[in-house]
């Protein structure tokens, strides 16, 4: 049973669908949405719904896109001959925010996870080895997540892209670049320690 | 290093009790059902994140409330540290050292290690293997982040692949990415895993000489892996240990596929008690084989020490009245080597007098 009026009791069920949001985020955000002025909620209301009417998946990368290219792909100046793959288009804002990357990027949409239900058919897989069928892909970047489903994943498009003829390369994982050793956590100096290589 | 005090919230039967325990021994008394068992498992759960009865953690919660909090003090070299671990009942947990929240449980257990002791462990020579498996696995991940990474890794893969086999018919291309990531953190665990066991069966083997005067305890281990060794004196490098998985993997991928489950790999090892050349798991009579668990109990103790120079404390969850005279010696002997040892017990008979006079009683009252 609700103590809400109807209209308060639906805002908050939807409220709680959200992630991360439990009851008592959802109360605060409704009564948030209840003290402010009506403009400030039609805004919030628009943004949601233009979000959903005009963002889809670049029909290239799968990144998210406006037009029918997203940003990185219709950018004449980007490398074209280099591919980073990575798990979901936030991936792309953290490579992107580095500056060091100017090729093109293949978004997956997950990783390979069958406790989930998600194998190779459920990500975008296929189209990565399309696009390296049709040519002129040097290399490619495979920037998955470094836990047990995104190292799976790697060696599953590893496997796949290299009788393509493609250099297939995986990021480092271990110790970030320009962090002190006294602050890496012991798991991630475990494994920088495990994977050394002969200098 | 020692517990200084405990603190516990809306935790199992306690609404918020304060236990301020001996730094040597510390006898947990009453009636069956006041929840001394309660108070072992709330310093293990402090100390090194699980508990030995396994429950979802909102299951500790004390009903109608939201959360139950574990603080504990802990007295160090120098300076004192905080642990805090809060349950919720969405089975969630929160971790606390000094007062700033930790993202893993792992940052903020293993400060100071705990050896458990209860009347399950009596079974560990004759139970099923998992059992003594994970015995040897839970030390590891207390003493060792890396070596606690490497067996969640390791299990998650091997349910991920499971899966594959069970529900999804797999293809060998399905199956291949995770056969390398069996083979490569499957053959970490399992140098992990004979690493530490060497070390434990060299103590548990002295240890049971000196309780038993007479039969000879030796340890084998006989891995899943396509090694076909059961010396723990063999020395295996990960990267053969690697190799011979992924051969393994292959050769027995019919038997997998008609069973539907992964066949290899350390998650299959067994590990075997021997006393003078024979099974402990048929030949051991129960006196011998709470023996051997006490041994092993014991080994943990200094192999504690051994790996990382702390003493662990120890929790005995009403184990005194199994044991007769002198193996509780054995036991209660640690206070005196400055092991931090907690006790819960129905009758305080089972303890000599000289002991107990130097022990912190605190009784449970029936509710």
């Amino acid at each position: 049973m609700s103590f809400y009026a109807a209209p308060i009791a639906r805002l908050l069920e939807e409220l709680e669908r959200l992630p991360g949001v439990g009851p008592k985020s959802a109360q605060r955000l409704a009564f948030h949405i209840l003290r402010s002025d009506e403009a400030s909620a039609t805004r919030l209301a628009d943004a949601i719904i233009e979000v959903k009417r005009t963002i889809h998946f670049c029909s290239r990368c799968f990144n998210l896109a406006e037009a029918d290219l997203c940003e990185v792909c219709s950018d004449a100046r980007r490398d074209t001959h280099t591919i980073c793959v990575v798990e979901e288009p936030r991936d792309v804002v953290a490579i992107e925010r580095t500056g060091e990357f100017r090729g093109v990027y293949h978004v997956l949409q997950g990783a390979i996870s069958p406790i989930d239900g998600i194998g190779p058919e459920q990500l975008r897989v296929r189209e990565l080895i399309d696009r390296i069928g049709t040519g002129g892909i040097e290399e490619i970047i495979i920037a998955t997540n470094p836990n047990v489903e995104g190292e799976t994943t790697a060696l599953y498009i590893s496997r796949l892209a290299k009788p393509l003829g493609v250099r297939v390369t995986r990021i480092a994982s271990g110790l970030p670049v320009g962090g002190d050793l006294e602050y890496a956590d012991e798991v991630t100096l475990g494994r920088a320690l495990e994977a050394r290589r002969e200098m | 290093m020692y517990v200084k005090s405990l603190h516990l919230t809306t935790f199992r039967n306690y609404s918020d009790r304060e236990i301020q325990p001996s730094p040597g021994l510390t006898v947990l008394v009453g009636p069956n059902a006041t929840g001394k068992t309660n108070v072992i498992e709330a310093l293990q759960i402090v100390t090194s994140g699980r508990s030995f009865r396994r429950p979802k953690w909102n299951e500790v919660v004390q009903w109608g409330a939201d959360h139950a909090t574990l603080a504990a003090e802990i007295s160090g070299e120098g300076s004192d540290v905080r642990v805090e671990i809060v349950m919720r009942s969405d089975s969630s947990r929160l971790f606390r050292v000094n007062g700033s929240v930790k993202r893993k449980v792992s940052d903020a257990t293993g400060i100071l290690p705990c050896v458990v002791f209860t009347p399950d462990d009596l079974d560990l020579a004759k139970g099923p293997a998992e059992t003594r498996r994970s015995e040897v696995d839970d030390l590891g991940e207390q003493l060792s982040k890396t070596y606690g990474a490497v067996r969640r890794d390791y299990s998650r893969v091997v349910r991920h692949r499971n899966i594959l086999l069970r529900e999804w018919q797999a293809s060998d291309n399905d199956l291949e990415p995770w056969d390398v990531q069996v083979a490569s953190l499957g053959s970490r665990l399992l140098v992990h895993r004979r690493r530490l066991l060497r070390r434990i069966a060299e103590h548990a083997t002295a240890a049971y000489k000196d309780l038993s005067q007479g039969e000879g305890l030796s340890v084998r281990y006989t891995d899943r892996c396509g090694l076909h060794t059961s010396s723990l004196d063999d020395v295996i490098e990960a990267d053969e240990a690697e190799k011979a998985i992924l051969a393994s993997l292959e050769s027995r991928r019919n038997d997998e596929r008609t069973r539907r489950v992964t066949l290899v790999g350390p998650h299959r090892d067994e590990i075997v008690f021997l006393l003078d050349g024979n099974d402990a798991r048929s030949y051991a009579s129960q006196g011998q084989q709470r023996t051997i668990a006490l041994a092993w109990k014991l080994a943990e103790v200094h192999v504690v020490d051994d790996v990382v120079h702390k003493k662990p404390i120890l929790l005995l969850d009403d184990v005194m009245s199994e044991l007769d005279e002198s193996r509780r010696r054995a036991l209660t002997g640690l206070v005196q080597q400055n092991v931090q040892t907690f006790v819960s017990t129905t009758d305080v008979a089972h303890f000599d007098s000289n002991l107990m006079n130097e022990a912190l009683i605190i009784e449970s009252k029936e509710r």
